[in-house]
C-alpha cells in the first residue's frame, strides 16, 4: 500500500542513526513515501540533497516532505527471473552466478527473497536475512521448459517486495514477451501503483522490451535495464543494487488532498537541472 | 503393399510395437508408393459407371467387401498415427529424414531454427480421403480427424493441424466439434508465444509460415493445401470468434466452444458479452466436466474483476480455487481481490501455494494446458478410437 501507517518509519527514524534528522510522527499518521533516483544530464545520480531541494506536489497541492537517508535503510531485494523454456543452460548458468553476486553485495539487515516462473511462478524462498537459504534456493534447477508468465510473476514479487521498515527493489530478469499469465497487465499495474516497491527489469536478448515492463518502470519509478549478452547479467544486477543504494525516500503526510483513489505525484529539484525518476503517483484506499 | 498389409495385420492398435518399429523405417517414397497402391486399389473397386462396388482380390485377405477394405483403410491409418505418434521426439520425429518437411520451430516465443515434419500425417489422410463419406466408416474417419486434431494441438504442432484441419472440415463441414477445433488454432495464433516469433504486418493475412511449437511439423509440400501464416491478434480473435460461433449454431450445448468464444471477446473488450456466455455456460448443464467449469469460473473472475465487480468475481475465483486447489489462478486472482482492499496479510495468504514446488501434482492448474488440451482430451478420444476399430 502506498498510504499506510507510519508505523514503519517512526520506528527508523526513532533509531540512533537517524535520531539527528526525525521529524515527530504519530504512528497512526498516514504517510505517502517516495522513492526517488536524481540524476545530471549524464545519467549519474546526484547525492547530498537535502529535503528543502526537493518540491513534491501530491493531486497538485504542495506536500511538505521529510528526507529519509535511504542507504542507511535496509533493504527487501526481490529477484524475479525467468525460468522459461526459452531460457537455455548456459543462460540460467549466468542467471546463477548474477543472483549469487546479488546476494554477496547485500548489506547486514538486507531481506532477498527469491521467485523464478515459467508457466508457473514458484516462490523459492520468501524473504529472509538467511543468505545462505537464498544461497541454496538458487542453485537448485533453473530454466528449461515451460511458457512465460511474467504478469503473475511480477504481482507476486510486488507482493513479496512490500514494504514495512524497508525498501523494496524488484529485480524482474526476461527473456520474452508474457506467454501463459491469468492476471491481465491492467490489473497488475493497478497493484504495483499501490505497492512501495520499485521495479527494475533487466531483458535479455529481445529487440524491443514488451510494453508492460515499461509501464511497470513508469508506475514505480524504475528503470529498464538492457544487457546485450548474458554475460553482462552480473553486472546489470549490482548496477541496479548500487543505484537503488543512492536513491532518496522522502515521505509526507498527504494534506489537503482527497483521502482516496489515484493521486498523481510530481517530484523536482529545486534551483538545479536534475532528472527525477519517480513514481506518477500512488492509489489510495480501494 | 503387402508388406504394409502384414504391419497392420501384426500391429496392436494404439501400441508401440514391432510393426510400428518397422514402419517407421520406411522411407518418404516408399510411403509415396504405398499410398498410390491403394489409391489405385480402391478405383479399381469402385470402376463401374455407377460407382457400385466391384469386388476386389487383396492378399491375404482374398475377395474383400467394401466394409473390409474401409476398415484395413482406418487400421492402416492408424498404423501411421501410431508410427508419428511414438517417434515424435522434441523437436521433429525419428524417423528418416525429409528433407522436404523442413520447418521453422519455436519454443515459448523463441526462434529456435529448423525442425522436421513427417510425411506419415499426410499418409493417413491420403487413406482416408478412400474411405466413401457415404460408409459406414465415415463416422470412424471423423473420429479419427477429432482425434488427431486434438493430439496436434497437444503438441502446439499448428503447421501440421492447419492443413489437417482444412482437410477435416472439406470433409465434415458441418461437424461444431471441428468447426471449435479450428477456432481454437486461431485463439492460439493471436498468442504471444506465437506472434513474437516473427511478428506479421498489420492487417496481413498472408503474414509468416506458422511455427510449430516445441515439436516438429511438417511443411508444405504440393499435396498439402497452401498454408495461410497468421494474421494480427485482432484478425485472429475474430477469426476465432466467427468459427466458435458457427460451431454453437450447430451444437449450443458445446460447452467448450462457449467458453472460448466468451475469453476471444474478451480480449476485444466484449466483457458483457463474455459474462453473459460463462453464465450461460455454468448454468447450462449440472454435469459439465471439471476443467470447463473451472475455466468458465476463472475467466468469470477476470471479467468481473475488470469490470470493478470485485464481489462477483470474488465468488467464481472462489468457486474455481475450490475445483482446483492447487491451481494458482484462482489464488492469484483473489489475492490480488485482497491486496485491493488494503489486506496485505490475506494477499500474501493467497500466495502460499506458490511455494510448493511447480511440478508436483499439488500444483495442477488447467490453464496451464488451457491452449493444448480440449475436453474431452486427446487420449480419452484415441481410446475411443482404439476401441472402434478394434472391434
Amino acid at each position: 500500500m502506498c498510504a499506510r501507517t507510519v508505523a514503519w518509519l517512526a520506528l527508523i527514524l526513532g533509531s540512533s542513526t537517524l535520531a539527528a534528522q526525525a521529524p515527530t510522527f504519530s504512528s497512526r499518521v498516514e504517510a505517502v513515501r517516495i522513492d526517488a533516483l536524481v540524476t545530471d544530464g549524464r545519467g549519474q545520480p546526484i547525492l547530498g540533497l537535502a529535503a528543502d531541494d526537493f518540491e513534491v506536489t501530491d493531486s497538485g497541492v504542495l506536500q511538505r516532505v521529510n528526507l529519509v537517508v535511504a542507504e542507511q535503510l535496509p533493504l527487501k531485494v526481490v529477484l524475479a527471473l525467468d525460468s522459461s523454456g526459452s531460457v537455455a543452460a548456459d543462460d540460467a548458468a549466468q542467471l546463477r552466478t548474477a543472483g549469487h553476486s546479488l546476494i554477496d553485495n547485500l548489506k547486514p539487515g538486507d531481506q532477498a527473497a527469491l521467485v523464478t516462473f515459467t508457466t508457473a511462478v514458484s516462490v523459492r524462498a520468501r524473504l529472509t536475512s538467511n543468505f545462505g537459504l537464498l544461497r541454496d534456493a538458487l542453485d537448485r534447477e533453473i530454466g528449461g521448459i515451460g511458457d512465460t508468465s511474467i504478469v503473475d510473476a511480477t504481482y507476486a514479487a510486488l507482493l513479496l517486495a512490500g514494504a514495512d521498515a524497508a525498501r523494496g527493489l524488484l529485480i524482474l530478469f526476461t527473456d520474452g514477451e508474457d506467454t501463459s499469465s491469468i492476471l491481465t497487465s491492467t490489473s497488475v499495474l493497478e497493484s504495483a501503483r499501490r505497492a512501495d516497491a520499485v521495479v527494475y527489469p533487466v531483458v535479455a536478448d529481445i529487440s524491443a522490451a514488451p510494453r508492460f515492463l515499461n509501464d511497470l518502470c513508469k508506475a514505480t519509478g524504475g528503470r529498464l535495464m538492457r544487457v546485450g549478452s548474458m554475460s553482462k547479467l552480473r553486472e546489470a544486477f549490482l548496477l541496479i543494487l548500487e543505484e537503488f543504494r543512492h536513491r532518496y525516500l522522502l515521505s509526507y503526510t498527504p494534506r489537503s488532498v482527497a483521502k482516496d483513489g489515484w493521486h498523481p505525484l510530481t517530484v523536482r529539484i529545486k534551483n538545479r537541472r536534475a532528472v527525477v525518476n519517480a513514481r506518477p503517483g500512488y492509489f489510495a484506499g480501494s | 503393399m503387402s508388406e504394409q498389409l502384414s504391419l497392420v495385420g501384426r500391429h496392436t492398435l494404439g501400441g508401440n510395437d514391432d510393426a510400428v518399429a518397422n514402419f517407421a523405417s520406411w522411407t518418404r517414397r516408399d510411403l509415396e508408393d504405398v499410398s498410390n497402391e491403394w489409391k489405385r486399389l480402391v478405383k479399381a473397386a469402385h470402376a463401374n459407371s455407377s460407382g457400385a462396388w466391384r469386388p476386389v482380390a487383396l492378399e491375404p485377405y482374398g475377395v474383400i467387401s467394401a466394409e473390409t477394405l474401409d476398415l484395413l483403410l482406418e487400421r492402416t491409418a492408424m498404423l501411421h498415427t501410431d508410427v508419428a505418434i511414438f517417434r515424435r521426439n522434441w523437436n521433429g520425429y525419428s524417423l528418416p529424414l525429409d528433407p522436404a518437411t523442413e520447418h521453422p520451430l519455436s519454443i515459448d516465443g523463441r526462434s529456435l531454427g529448423v525442425s522436421t515434419g513427417t510425411f506419415h500425417w499426410e499418409a493417413a489422410r491420403r487413406l482416408l480421403d478412400l474411405v466413401p463419406t457415404s460408409a459406414p466408416a465415415n463416422a470412424g474417419v471423423l473420429l479419427w480427424y477429432q482425434t488427431t486434431a486434438a493430439i496436434l494441438q497437444w503438441w502446439n504442432d499448428y503447421y501440421e493441424l492447419e492443413p489437417h484441419l482444412a482437410r477435416a472440415r472439406g470433409r465434415f463441414p458441418r461437424d461444431a466439434v471441428l468447426l471449435m477445433y479450428d477456432g481454437t488454432v486461431h485463439e492460439n495464433l493471436a498468442e504471444p508465444r506465437i506472434q513474437n516469433v516473427n511478428a506479421p504486418q498489420s492487417g496481413d493475412r498472408n503474414g509468416p509460415p506458422m511455427p510449430c511449437l516445441r515439436l516438429g511439423c511438417p511443411p508444405t509440400s504440393s499435396s498439402r493445401p497452401k498454408k495461410p501464416g497468421f494474421a494480427t491478434p485482432a484478425l485472429e480473435w475474430r477469426t476465432a470468434q466467427a468459427l466458435f460461433e458457427q460451431s454453437l449454431k450447430l451444437d449450443p450445448n458445446l460447452a467448450e466452444a462457449r467458453i472460448r468464444l466468451a475469453r476471444v471477446l474478451a480480449l476485444q473488450d466484449q466483457h458483457e458479452a463474455a459474462i453473459t456466455h460463462l453464465n450461460q455456460v455454468l448454468t447450462g448443464s449440472a454435469s459439465l466436466p471439471p476443467r470447463l467449469r473451472y475455466f468458465s469460473l476463472l475467466f468469470l473472475g477476470r471479467e468481473q474483476w475488470t469490470l470493478e465487480r470485485r464481489e462477483e468475481a470474488e465468488i467464481a475465483y472462489r468457486e474455481a480455487a475450490a475445483l482446483y486447489p492447487g491451481a494458482q489462478s484462482p489464488q492469484l486472482g483473489l489475492s490480488q481481490l485482497a491486496h485491493h482492499r488494503g489486506d496485505r496479510e490475506r494477499a500474501l495468504a493467497h500466495l502460499a501455494i506458490l511455494e510448493a514446488p511447480a511440478a508436483s501434482d499439488d500444483r495442477d492448474d488447467p490453464w496451464w494446458t488451457y491452449n493444448r488440451v480440449h475436453v474431452p482430451d486427446a487420449i480419452a478420444l484415441m481410446t475411443l478410437l482404439v476401441e472402434r476399430l478394434s472391434k
